[in-house]
């Protein structure tokens, strides 16, 4: 039933989100005169690990000549809760324009909550302090990440990463036969949202509606009412024909190539400026409305091209352009 | 009180004693090396080490008391990556401490102690080449044989490397990876120098024509014109960018700013007029083989150029392209165009394990590595960033390199280190309108 594959990794990318905060901290040390003795990035990695590759990869000689190198960050996802606080409604879709003639088209998501523990690991109290400084001011308790998390979609969301509490230990107590650990443990909520399949589907780009005289429906309708797009600047940069001299921002008639191509009542445009014709008063001339569809007049230079705004342009219209419409309305008897 | 005519330990027998566990130890003993810990800086506040450095090494018998294998945990997978517990209990003569370690210790005014075995101080173990941290050192087992103790008992642990300085740690090859390293990139060969000619109009400079565009430059190049006029000047450019097609009135002016081969920052001189918005497109000039072209966007407002948006600038933008005229100068019958050199390759042989040094930002760092073939210095401790384009120099060898790309985030020891993956896959999913404000990665 459920069936419709889908992966969007979204709990991966919130952990990659996650542990890139963290990637840059590093640790100083100065000389007594202040001046730097040595600076060192502080390791980070997701806490777990398949064993054989932890074994492959830090022990490929069986043994380490050190017992471990410290400081070093770990982090991991403690759980995933369901946030009913932030629910929207599930009917509502989210459309997408997708190429020519498609849309993309996903419902909406789910609120979860991502848990997850920081664990800092150092030498000395000051080195650990040092690092949970570097961390601490940029949670007010939260700090937000915007992630893509469906990058079909372009959904870019802001995820708050909230930081939720801080337990610090130093176990110094005890016989010296054990070992002194300094451990910070800072535990965050990363409210995500997880995301449906995204499917497809064509943008509408023909209304019609009919009207009945009786509520019977099996009756012949009496008008028919249809809208489709119409392309308001020009698609397809046909450039049918040119102008034969320069025209200022002015200009009402002037000359073309070609006038055969033009029609009257038609839209042109040439440049940036869509133009009305109103007339042909011969001679090659056309006369015209400047600056329309919300463009303005503007000069244009000899031989600039003259495309035409028909029905070319309005198949080639998408989603997401700006269109306006061609009614037609048909009344039966 | 006790009876006189017994005795519990004369000298003389404690002397004896004390050689026949001297005698023992040599000859069950193994030889390990004694490394005391020097205290640079004490936390006065949190009671610990700041700063600890193991220069000197001491070789010693001791004898392993635990002879089934080591002590300890083992090796632990725990969230900080696998953790080598090992512990050891070595059994040293006292003695022999003294002859052969303590008078140096005592006189070495950063050893806190010298008189005995410090907690603390490290111990080389050669058979499985290891270092071992000494926590605990026991002085009364066995316990009063003769009226004194003869020997120390040194439980040591696997130590926590973190970075610590020496000539120890320098010297050890297998070592110099672990923990923080960066690999810096230089250029393996010195680039060629731009070439211009210089054409006049009148007695002013009108042009600077390229005649050979270099290679290698990190930074636009200054240009000088010589001759025999005065006050002219020209700015080289290392991209160029410009608006074809789109039929405008006047043509669009763009400089484009490159710095270490990338497209940083782009000026609109002039927004020319006139485009035809939907056949104009922008053009920019090819980096060196094996870059990748910039990807600008522009945008117009009524056949105006407005605004070019830096989708990715690109890599490799290392030639020069363009020479702008800035000032004509006057008084010019013949005069030429000097162009400053890019950076060079390297000169001379580095030295490992010695300091080098930033030529312009001074910061310091110790080589541990590096290789003339693929052109490249493994630095570790860096104290500052060292910036691109500057000369690192040897202290010892007077060896100079140029630098021409790093990672600071990439840590050449990867062993438990994935900031830089992160890093990557973050650059994918996070949406950042300007920079990613964690960490840049080049």
């Amino acid at each position: 039933m459920l069936g419709t594959y889908t992966y969007n990794k979204i709990i991966r990318k919130v952990v990659v989100a996650f542990g890139t905060i963290f990637n840059n901290i590093e640790v100083r040390k100065e000389n007594t005169d202040g001046s730097t003795y040595s600076r060192m990035k502080v390791p980070l990695a997701y806490g777990p690990r398949q064993k054989f590759l932890a074994r492959l990869t830090e022990q490929p000689d069986l043994n380490q000549k050190v017992g471990i190198t410290v400081p070093r960050i770990s982090f991991e996802m403690t759980g995933i809760s369901y946030d009913s606080a932030r629910k929207l409604s599930p009917i509502t879709a989210i459309l997408k324009a997708d190429g020519t003639n498609a849309v993309k088209k996903q419902f909406t998501p789910v609120p979860y909550n991502i848990d997850f523990e920081l664990n800092i690991i150092s030498k000395t109290n000051d080195e650990a302090l040092e690092i949970a400084e570097q961390i601490l001011p940029f949670f007010q308790p939260s700090y937000n990440v915007t992630i893509k998390l469906v990058e079909a979609m372009e959904d870019f969301r802001d995820i708050p990463i909230t930081l939720n509490s801080i337990s610090y230990t130093d176990d110094y107590e005890g016989t010296f036969d054990s070992r002194k650990i300094t451990l910070f443990t800072l535990t965050f909520t990363a409210k995500t949202y997880i995301f449906g399949p995204v499917g497809s589907a064509s943008p509408i780009k023909k209304a019609k509606v009919d009207y009945h005289a009786s509520v019977d429906l099996s009756s012949a309708r009496q008008v028919s009412y249809e809208v489709t797009p119409k392309a308001l600047t020009d698609q397809n940069k046909d450039g049918s024909t040119s102008i034969v001299s320069a025209i200022t921002d002015k200009t009402l008639t002037f000359e073309v190539a070609d006038e055969n191509v033009i029609s009257i009542g038609g839209f042109i445009e040439i440049g940036n400026e869509v133009m009305k014709v109103k007339s042909k008063p011969g001679n090659s001339k056309i006369t015209v409305v400047r600056a329309q569809n919300g463009t303005s007049a503007a000069a244009h230079a000899a031989g600039a091209a003259v495309d035409l705004v028909n029905a070319a342009d309005d198949l080639l219209l998408d989603s997401g352009d700006d269109f306006g419409f061609n009614e037609l309305i048909s009344v039966f008897e | 009180m006790r009876n006189v005519f017994f005795t519990h330990g004369t000298r003389n027998e404690q002397f004896l004693q004390q050689n026949l566990v001297e005698e023992y130890l040599k000859m069950f003993g193994m030889d390990v090396l004694y490394i005391p810990r020097q205290l640079v800086q004490v936390d006065g506040v949190f009671n610990e080490e700041v700063v600890s450095e193991f220069d000197d090494s001491y070789l010693l018998e001791a004898y392993l008391e635990n002879a089934e294998g080591f002590q300890g945990g083992g090796d632990l997978l725990t969230k900080f990556g696998i953790r080598q517990s090992d512990e050891i209990t070595l059994v040293i003569s006292q003695q022999r401490f003294e002859d052969l370690i303590g008078q140096f210790l005592l006189a070495d005014p950063q050893v806190q102690l010298g008189t005995r075995p410090q907690e603390g101080d490290l111990v080389y173990f050669p058979l499985s080449n290891n270092y071992f941290e000494i926590k605990f050192v026991e002085h009364e087992e066995p316990f009063y044989q003769l009226g004194k103790n003869y020997v120390f008992k040194l439980k040591c642990e696997l130590f926590e490397y973190q970075d610590e300085k020496g000539d120890i740690f320098e010297g050890d090859e297998e070592l110099v990876d672990t923990g923080y390293t960066v690999k810096y990139y230089y250029l393996k060969e010195t680039g060629t120098t731009a070439t211009a000619n210089v054409v006049l109009d009148g007695d002013a400079v009108e042009q600077v024509l390229l005649t050979n565009v270099g290679s290698a430059y990190m930074s636009p190049p200054t240009v000088t014109i010589g001759g025999d006029g005065s006050g002219a000047t020209a700015t080289a450019y290392l991209a160029t960018v410009s608006i074809t097609g789109g039929s405008p009135t006047t043509n669009a002016v763009v400089r484009a700013t490159v710095l270490d081969g990338e497209i940083r920052s782009v000026q609109i001189v002039n927004g020319g007029s006139g485009y035809d918005e939907s056949r104009a497109v922008l053009a920019v000039s090819d980096p060196i083989t094996g870059g990748r072209t910039a990807t600008l966007t522009p945008t117009f407002k009524n056949g105006v150029l407005t605004n070019i948006t830096i989708v990715n600038g690109g890599t490799n933008y290392k030639s020069v392209r363009l020479i702008d005229v800035t000032a004509g100068g006057s008084g010019y019958t013949t005069a030429t165009a000097t162009i400053s050199a890019p950076p060079s390759g390297i000169t001379g042989t580095f030295k490992l394990q010695e300091t080098v040094t930033g030529a312009s930002t001074g910061a310091q760092a110790q080589l541990v590595e590096w290789d003339a073939e693929e052109a490249w210095i493994k630095l570790k401790n860096p104290t500052k960033t060292f910036s691109l384009g500057e000369n690192i120099v040897g202290d010892v060898s007077g060896a100079i390199i140029s630098l021409d790309s790093y990672n600071e985030m990439q840590s050449t020891d990867t062993k438990y280190y994935e900031n830089v993956t992160f890093e990557e896959l973050a650059d994918d999913i996070l949406d950042f309108t300007e920079t990613n404000p964690f960490g840049v990665i080049s």
